[in-house]
């Protein structure tokens, strides 16, 4: 199937903007995941974290990295889990977010070669 | 077909444009929010599009409420309109199906999937113009408009503004994409007007639509506040799928629909009064049934709900019988 998507015309087009956005969302989450830089509270921080986790989730599989996109679904998931019941702990939250930034770092190092 | 796909994600906007231009050369323009969607179809100089796909998650105005608007707009009350999903939460599929969408297409995109649901609203659009071919509206009803064609009594008919009350094919969608999984838990069961062939003969178009929203909402009513949803399949019978464990007793559940049609007070066109009953079939599990075998089900309780209709009515006619050889 995902042989068959790459062969779409401008897939490739699309998967290189998916990267530069890529580059932005994580800049985004880093800013959001500290306090003194967003200015925000927790809580409010990890809500604008999932949205983003949540686009990454929607297209990645699309554009052949379906395990960013895994990664990012659970990622999202554990937030919201988090916000509606408290649990799983915060430090298993932001486990879950940082396992995604070091994911996407990597598939960016590995697009660049 | 002329489509109008609505995300807050650019990627997704690009991905669907160039899928649906790749797939069927689709003339596609896109909006990046519910309001400017609205802008969009608002605007006269914008041809009419003959099919919607929706991000449910968006910021400000949710894909969910803007279906609930654009289904308020005539002009887009039968349009198919396709929500892009990447949600896990079955909540958000059900609320979806009940502001009015008629199927769904799950992120991240399978290209064989996107082509398939988006061939399917083609067809369904070139068949009956989108939805089932008449839309009953309660509202309209509200407004005295008499209706001035007749739908014939076998036609599955979209009713609207009637809580949990969607379209027939967008049931079959429902029924048939839902994951096994989702599906556990889920009872799907007919409830069918008794004399419906007599009662069709005898009102107007008018008051047949008002025979069938009434008892649309009568049902409707009963089930709440369990979660369902329910389609009209013609030939006056309802079916319902009741979901979250929720086992209906359905003999107990008939006596309320019934004594609800009672309390409406209903007439015909005429003056007469319209006094008339229903029943229900013989309810489907749907554990760990899905695709064909779900719809299977679907038509086993559709079926079962009409032999039971006619069974009520011979069992009547022989205790007549007997009671006046009596």
């Amino acid at each position: 199937m995902i042989e068959a998507q790459m062969k779409m015309p401008g897939l490739e087009r699309i998967r290189a903007r998916f990267m530069d956005m890529l580059v932005e969302r994580l800049n985004e989450i880093d800013r959001l995941c500290d306090p003194a830089v967003s200015g925000l509270s927790p809580r409010d921080a990890l809500e604008q974290v999932q949205m983003i986790l949540h686009k990454i989730a929607g297209t990645a599989g699309t554009l052949g990295l379906n395990v960013l996109g895994d990664t990012a679904r659970t990622g999202e998931n554990t937030i919201i889990a988090f916000l509606g019941s408290g649990a799983p702990p915060k430090e298993k939250v932001y486990r879950s977010v940082a396992d995604f930034i070091l994911l996407a770092e990597e598939t960016l190092d590995a697009e660049k070669r | 077909m002329r489509i109008l796909a609505v995300d807050d994600d650019p990627i997704i906007i690009e991905l669907l444009s160039e899928l649906l231009t790749t797939i069927g050369q689709h003339d596609v323009e896109t909006a990046c929010s519910g309001p400017e969607a609205l802008k969009i179809v608002g605007d006269p100089d914008h041809k009419h599009f003959d099919c919607i796909l929706l991000d449910i998650q968006m910021p400000g105005m949710t894909g969910i409420e803007l279906c609930g608007k654009l289904r308020a707009d005539p002009d887009y009350a039968r349009t198919p309109i396709l929500m892009i999903t990447a949600m896990s939460d079955k909540s958000y599929i059900d609320r979806a199906f009940s502001a009015g969408a008629t199927d769904y297409i799950t992120k991240p995109f399978d290209i064989d999937e996107v082509r398939f649901r988006i061939k399917s609203a083609e067809a369904r659009l070139q068949e009956a113009g989108g939805m089932t071919r008449k839309i009953f509206s309660v509202n309209k009803l509200k407004q005295q408009q008499p209706a001035n064609e007749k739908v014939r009594l076998n036609d599955p008919v979209t009713i609207f503004d009637v809580d949990g009350v969607i379209d027939y094919y967008a049931f079959e969608n429902y029924i048939t994409q839902l994951s096994r999984s989702s599906m556990f838990g889920s009872t799907v069961f007919g409830i069918a007007i008794r004399q419906i062939e007599k009662l069709y003969r005898e009102s107007t178009a008018f008051g047949f639509e008002c025979l069938i929203t009434d008892t649309s909402e009568a049902i409707s009513d009963c089930l709440k506040p369990n979660n369902f949803l329910i389609a009209y399949a013609g030939n006056g019978t309802f079916l319902c799928v009741v979901e979250g464990g929720f086992r209906p007793d359905l003999e107990k559940l008939t006596d309320a629909i019934n004594l609800t049609l009672h309390q409406m007070d209903l007439y015909f066109c005429d003056g007469r009064k319209l006094d008339f009953r229903v029943c229900a079939g013989q309810p489907q599990r749907l554990i760990w049934r899905g695709g064909k075998s779900a719809i299977d089900a679907v038509i086993q309780a559709h079926e079962s709900a009409e032999e039971e209709a006619i069974k009520r009515e011979k069992m009547l006619n022989e205790f007549w019988i007997t009671e006046q050889a009596g």
